[in-house]
């Protein structure tokens, strides 16, 4: 109730009746209550509706939670509703006695004899080191150091975990704070907030704790829940990234003499602690030992326990994941995917990790930017790698996510191959044709909705790689075109409701349209109804949004020939972009649709030009709250899809010699471009289409006197600004430049 | 699980299908565009050399 009438200003008297029970009654079940309920009022309502009553509250919870109150279970609900309560009292912080006082409450707390006093002071204590972080130092210094290490070898394993993320998030802070500070050195800027290094500082006591945590693993631990093994390995790791080099010298002897240990909790903890290090340190220092390393590792792949096995497993997968170049293929490669395969046959845990490596090894391995690469380092492994993946997938059952891991990896193996594995990729291809042939026969005999919900997952996983299978194989999957198609149209019809496998339908239809291009275009009879069917749902708008891409794939695929549908596609795209229902999220790619149809147009494009122009113009319109981040992204996004879409109008436009058509729009186009220029939270790739479309304005423009819209400032700053500026990537500097060049042809024309 | 994949859930893995068709298809209409004004950019060369 608190929750609906305290943002409108009703139920005033509750939070003042709330505190005084809290101070003024005897009965300690009353006050406990009373916390209690304070407590769950300070989680759930937002904190600047009780700003108001910060004072207030905050006496009465602290009050509570002194070590002056006798009962404990009145203690632990102040200390409960302290932790809700502590954003909103940032003013309260910020005064430096008030602040003393709370913390000098809660340390005192950590020392209680009751564990549950204990284990809520310190969750107090990770808060409060989030939320103030630079009003800490002092604290630190007198108290904070000592209480965390204390905590952290507490026999209370809850308590234990909360000191660990005490540390965690003192490495989350740092982290974020080092970021901030590059980003302001860039632009030879101070930075606003600074580092206390409190991780570099403690490291030399935390760290034989961690490593000592980290051998305390349980024999059969739950993977859901959290220990203080995982805690630590997950500590270990962030501090490796913020104080980098520094963690090395101390935590590689205690891999050294671990590693061979009889025991196998020391092995785990010595793999577990090399692994967790291979971020953060400059891998120059981390090569050596990693090339070191690598041999036994890979032996370990052998260990008699499952436990160490899974961590060896997810340590080379690390390893593939940040230091390839540790890999020598000639050298390391064979022994290592011998390994990883042999591993594929283990314990459904070892099966998720190898695939991961193998997955990694594969994206790093390959060259990104060579598609065409004729040969890889993973080449001769391909069909060997394929065939125990695809064992994994016969598997009955999907025990710790293996046999999806299985099928991504096989996605991945196939997206990154080079030329000499496409034989075996057609392969790959037709198995999983013939695989998903038979789920299609066997679909009227599921029973209940766990079967049928693996049967769908299945599906999915089916169509997924062979969606990355036609994706690489290009034109050379259309000797089996037909049939995939076959198979597409087959799933589609026969799905009642279950859209996500409909979802992976529409994906492979779209890597088919791009492979085949406007051979595409005898499949569009039975399949237009279908895409017809899903864009008129909005309700289901992940698929809706996956088939606004697929208009744009038909538009690409068939060029001028897309006019036949472009009335059926405009009217729906516009009645989408008007609609309620829609999710917001979409609407940005129905605006880049629009220009994918001008694009393959051209010239016809024009008795769609005049309603087009009055939707851009309104999309234009949209402003984002500046306090808001989700705005700011989101219409980021709104006006990247809306000059995407003026782009291809243009484009499209003077392709069929139109150009003149836009010459009503061209000042309303400007003046959306310059308050967009002028928006000081615009992305790089938002940048990239506003100085792409000035580019192809100026070239449309050329030798008419609509070369007086490129005569003011913020146009050359804009461009100039988009060369320069660190701010920007690679690409969009290039564009920029582009347009430079054609501003001033126009300019002079 | 320490992998991502493992602890991946079944919306998350969907969500990486989508992206990655996303991402395909916003590269396909750049490649078109980039064409476009590479030729537009090449007109200009021979206008500026006549």
């Amino acid at each position: 109730i608190a929750e609906i009438e305290l943002p409108t200003n009703q139920w005033s008297e509750l939070i003042p009746t709330l505190l005084d029970n809290v101070t003024n009654q005897e009965s300690a079940l009353q006050r406990q209550a009373s916390l209690q309920t304070l407590g769950y009022i300070c989680e759930s309502t937002e904190p600047m509706v009780l700003a108001i009553n910060a004072n207030e509250i905050l006496t009465a919870v602290v009050q509570g939670a002194r070590k002056e109150e006798t009962n404990d279970d009145v203690r632990i609900e102040a200390l409960h509703a302290l932790y809700n309560s502590l954003e909103f009292i940032r003013a309260n912080f910020e005064r430096e006695g008030e602040r003393n006082f709370i913390m000098q409450v809660v340390c005192e707390a950590t020392q209680s004899s009751d564990e549950r006093i204990q284990l809520a002071a310190f969750e107090c204590l990770v808060r409060i080191m989030h939320l103030y972080y630079d009003k800490m130092r002092f604290y630190m210094e007198k108290a904070l150091f000592g209480l965390t290490v204390l905590g952290m070898n507490s026999e209370h394993q809850g308590v234990a975990l909360q000191a660990v993320e005490f540390w965690s998030t003192v490495c989350d802070e740092e982290l974020e704070l080092q970021e901030e500070a590059n980003e302001a050195f860039e632009v030879g800027e101070q930075p606003e907030r600074v580092s206390f290094d409190f991780a570099k500082t403690a490291a030399p006591e935390i760290l034989p704790v961690l490593l000592w945590m980290l051998t305390q693993q349980e024999e059969d631990a739950d993977e859901d829940e959290w220990n203080i093994a995982m805690a630590a390995g997950t500590c270990l790791a962030l501090l490796a990234q913020t104080i980098t080099d520094h963690i090395v010298p101390p935590v590689i002897p205690f891999v050294e003499s671990n590693i061979q240990s009889t025991e196998w909790r020391y092995r785990e903890a010595a793999v577990m602690a090399f692994g967790s290090i291979l971020e953060g340190p400059n891998p120059q220092i981390l090569t050596p030992l990693v090339n070191q390393a690598l041999p036994t590792l890979i032996n370990m792949m052998r260990d008699p326990d499952v436990n160490v096995k899974d961590t060896v497993t997810w340590t080379l997968g690390r390893v593939s994941d940040v230091l390839v170049e540790c890999i020598k293929p000639d050298i390391h490669l064979p022994q290592l995917v011998s390994a990883l395969v042999l591993g594929l046959e283990d314990n459904p845990r070892i099966v998720g990790n190898c695939c991961w490596s193998l997955m990694n090894l594969a994206e790093q391995l390959s060259n990104a930017d060579d598609t065409d690469q004729e040969t890889s380092p993973l080449s001769r492994y391909f069909e060997g790698v394929i065939t125990a993946l695809l064992r994994i997938t016969d598997r009955p059952d999907n025990e710790a996510n293996s046999r999806t891991s299985a099928y991504e990896a096989i996605s991945t193996f196939v997206s990154t191959a080079a030329k000499d594995c496409y034989p075996n990729i057609e392969k790959v291809a037709i198995t999983v044709l013939e695989r998903l042939e038979h789920t299609l026969s066997v679909q009227n005999q599921l029973i209940g909705s766990d079967e049928q919900n693996a049967h769908y997952e299945l599906q999915s996983n089916l169509l997924s790689v062979l969606t990355s299978c036609v994706r690489k194989l290009g034109k050379n999957i259309s000797s089996i075109a037909d049939r995939i198609m076959t198979v597409f149209l087959q799933i589609l019809n026969s799905q009642s409701k279950h859209s996500t496998t409909k979802e992976d339908v529409f994906i492979g239809v779209g890597a088919l349209i791009s492979a085949l291009e406007a051979d595409f275009g005898r499949y569009l009879e039975p399949f237009m109804p279908i895409l017809y069917s899903a864009l008129q749902h909005p309700e289901e708008y992940q698929l809706c949004g996956i088939a606004i891409g697929l208009i744009g794939d038909i538009c690409r695929a068939l060029g001028e020939n897309a006019v036949q549908y472009s009335n059926a596609f405009m009217e729906l795209l516009i009645q989408n972009l008007q609609s309620p229902v829609l999710h917001r999220n979409v609407k940005p790619a129905i605006l880049s649709c629009l220009g994918d149809i001008a694009l393959a147009i051209g010239g016809q494009f024009e008795s769609y030009l005049n309603v087009t122009m009055m939707v851009l113009q309104q999309a234009g319109n949209m402003r984002a709250d500046k306090t808001n981040l989700d705005m700011i992204e989101y219409v980021n996004q709104l006006h990247e899809g809306n000059v995407e879409a003026y782009v291809g109008i243009v484009q499209g436009l003077a392709t069929g010699g139109k150009t003149p058509l836009i010459a009503p729009y061209v000042p309303g186009m400007f003046t959306f471009l310059s308050i967009v220029a002028e928006d000081e939270y615009k992305s790089d790739t938002l940048v990239r289409s506003l100085v792409g479309l000035i580019g192809d304005l100026a070239d449309a423009l050329y030798g008419t006197d609509g070369k007086q819209f490129f005569q003011v400032d913020w146009i050359t700053q804009t461009l100039r600004e988009a060369r320069s500026s660190r701010h920007y990537s690679q690409s969009t500097k290039e564009v920029a430049r582009w347009a430079k060049e054609m501003v001033k042809r126009t300019l002079q024309s | 699980d320490k992998s991502p994949l493992g602890s991946r859930t079944r919306e998350q893995t969907q969500e990486e299908r989508r992206k990655k068709a996303l991402q395909l298809q916003k590269r396909s209409r750049q490649n078109q565009i980039e064409y476009a004004r590479r030729l537009a950019f090449e007109k200009v060369t021979v206008d500026v050399s006549q």
